[in-house]
């Protein structure tokens, strides 16, 4: 935050802590006593799983969860990655990241590609029912996904997909319209109507003004639901445990399983570096296109 | 030739009659301004034309061929939009190429007449610039360019200069006049903006309500409207209305107004008056004159009346005078001011009277 300036030089004061001074400088150390503590309660956990899945076991066990590893050793990260024993098979984690990139990558595509359209459609074409649409499309977004379980599962029995990456893929962009529809929408509706019409006369159809009209106009939104998307279905841990067998889990069952599994002693180590690894993708995702994110949260509440 | 062949047209939002029963003949090369306030219905209209709201009942003709059910695109016309509706994310020579690239005109075809026509708008040396990086009215140039190369057979105005400052939008105003001439295409142009309508028009319709009140040359509808409301909505200041009654008396017709008795012998009746009938008596500020500065003929009628304020607008000076319980607003050039206060013989010119009945509100 800027502090305030003034541009005209001040006359000189009989002391520098003037009343109103001190009172501003009060605001400040309460501002950043809080922004502390909020920090803290964020980052303190993170520091704890970096440290630790650093540190050795016998490292570990001595106590000081707090402190700095002594040996560094990145053996807690090489035995996540590549050895540690899930189930009943012993090769890490690097098995079910695939599994989860090749869920999470086409899911997000689809989803977000199938959202786009139906927003534009919603807004800018308007078609008989187009309200009813909408309004069942919202009211799927308050469905709660431990209601459609069964049927799910029936379904995918039924398509064959039960069990496989396929059926995962099919569920989450089911489950992810509606909320990239209504983000959409609700953007496009900011676009000027007059640019739809002018490129109708032009002579472009729905999917030319789409392509070359509309959605250049729209990156900020298209990341927000790229990231929206990307961190629900990664992390996605309902659908995941239900629908897929040992060969197609994502990282959030295997995690569950590594970490749960009751089996000789607990590498809190190697558990930290899992998690690390598990969080890793949409952490990066968040520092790479963050600033589009926060930008596109906040398009449409300032007129631009 | 007829070019545009409007029908029996009707518009409905739901129970809303936003057009009835319009029925409109446009001949080739006609440059129609369609008048009126806001919501009564013009860009409606003008948007049925162009193919982007479709109509409840009716038919639409351009150039001979029914395109009730053409799309937009297929209807060989061109749109100049308010909001200018350019395309944020292309330059400048994008904007105005889209049209003819969705038409599959060869690159070789559309570069050169690309350039023509932004050397004649002079916007050449802007086209490569995006549109956020224009002015209002570099923006409404480039609008106007991207309907020139599509060549159409009509143009379509959708209050194209509103968004404009006032000394911009004069000069706009201009240079749609010269272009029209030049290209002698049949234009629609929708404003509320009278001097717009009047100065640009070879025939306005003025309409209200969805309806169309009167269509006509703009002198033919400024100095003869057809009723009170387009009486009263052409003109700046408005027209002048007096209440009054006929008197037909041994052959000599005259309005009684109360204050005064307005011979009305020279004046074209539509329909036979009758003797008591009620009417409003309508004369424009500029009828209204100092006795020496009347120029048309019709018969010269003064009155003694006392002003009771002046106003300048720089060109002319706008003073209120009493008549009677009602004030009447006058024309007056600047070395021929009255004092306030101080009765002054004023000049009606008769010629230039409407005589509307009161109620109905038609011109009798």
């Amino acid at each position: 935050m800027p502090a305030p300036t003034d541009a005209t030089p001040r006359p000189a004061r009989s002391g520098w802590l003037t009343p109103r001074r001190s009172k501003a400088m009060l605001k400040r150390a309460v501002l950043y006593l809080l922004l502390a503590v909020v920090a803290f309660f964020f980052a303190g956990p993170l520091y704890i799983l970096l440290s630790t899945s650093f540190k050795t076991m016998p490292e570990i066990q001595a106590g000081g969860l707090m402190a700095l590893p002594h040996e560094p050793t990145v053996q807690p990260w090489v035995t996540a990655w590549g050895e540690a024993c899930i189930g009943i098979t012993c090769g890490g984690l690097k098995g079910y990241f695939g599994n989860s990139m090749v869920m999470a990558i086409p899911a997000v595509l689809i989803s977000v590609m199938i959202g786009a359209i139906n927003g534009y459609a919603l807004a800018k074409w308007p078609f008989p029912g187009a309200r009813f649409v909408f309004a069942a499309l919202v009211a799927g977004n308050f469905v709660p996904f431990q209601v459609v379980l069964a049927p799910v599962s029936v379904t995918l029995r039924t398509l064959g997909l039960f069990g496989s990456v396929e059926g995962l893929i099919l569920i989450h962009v089911i489950y992810g319209i509606p909320i990239t529809t209504m983000l959409f929408r609700n953007f496009f509706l900011s676009v000027p109507n007059d640019l739809i019409k002018a490129a109708r006369i032009d002579g472009a159809g729905f999917f030319w003004i789409f392509f070359r009209i509309v959605l250049p106009l729209s990156p900020s939104v298209i990341v927000v639901a790229l990231i929206l998307q990307f961190t629900g279905i990664w992390n996605d841990f309902l659908f995941a445990v239900s629908f897929s067998n040992p060969s197609s889990a994502p990282m959030t069952v295997a995690l569950n399983n590594l970490v749960n599994s009751n089996f000789g002693v607990k590498e809190y180590n190697v558990h930290m570096a899992a998690t690390v690894i598990a969080a890793a993708p949409t952490l990066i995702l968040y520092i790479l296109l963050g600033r589009y994110f926060l930008r596109g949260m906040t398009a449409g509440a300032v007129k631009g | 030739m007829i070019d545009i062949r409007i029908s029996n047209c009707n518009k409905n939002y739901g129970s809303l009659r936003v057009l009835k029963d319009i029925n409109l003949e446009i001949e080739r090369g006609e440059f129609i301004v369609l008048l009126g306030p806001s919501g009564c219905g013009k860009s409606t209209l003008l948007h049925i034309v162009a193919g982007l709201d479709r109509l409840t009942s009716g038919a639409i003709e351009i150039g001979g061929r029914d395109v009730t059910d053409v799309e937009p695109k297929d209807r060989d016309i061109a749109m100049v939009f308010q909001s200018y509706a350019l395309y944020p994310t292309m330059s400048v020579r994008s904007n105005m190429e889209f049209g003819l690239r969705m038409r599959g005109k060869p690159m070789a075809e559309i570069r050169p007449l690309v350039e023509e026509k932004a050397r004649m708008l002079h916007i050449d040396h802007l086209l490569d610039r995006r549109p956020s990086q224009l002015s209002g009215g570099q923006r409404q140039r480039v609008a106007i360019g991207r309907a020139l190369v599509r060549d159409p057979r009509v143009f379509l105005f959708d209050e194209p200069l509103s968004n404009l400052d006032a000394k911009l939008r004069a000069s706009m105003r201009t240079e749609i006049k010269k272009l029209h001439q030049s290209l002698g295409t049949t234009a629609i142009y929708v404003t509320h903006d009278q001097l717009e309508a009047m100065t640009l028009a070879s025939r306005m319709v003025v309409m209200k309500a969805g309806e169309i009140q009167q269509v006509g040359k703009p002198e033919e509808v400024y100095h003869r409207p057809v009723n009170l409301f387009v009486a009263d909505f052409l003109g700046n200041p408005g027209m002048n209305f007096m209440r009054g009654h006929i008197r037909l008396d041994g052959g000599h017709i005259s309005a009684d107004i109360g204050a005064a008795i307005l011979p009305l012998d020279g004046y074209a009746f539509e329909a036979a008056p009758a003797d008591g009938q009620a009417v409003v008596v309508g004369l424009r500020p500029e009828s209204i004159q100092p006795i020496s500065g009347l120029t048309s003929g019709g018969g010269a009628f003064t009155l003694t009346l006392r002003p009771t304020l002046i106003e300048h607008t720089g060109s002319d000076n706008l003073v209120v005078l009493a008549m009677g319980d009602e004030e009447i607003v006058g024309k007056f050039p600047t070395d021929m001011l009255p004092k306030l206060g101080e009765p002054v013989t004023v000049g009606f010119d008769l010629g230039r009277l409407s005589l509307f009945d009161a109620e109905s509100e038609r011109r009798i």
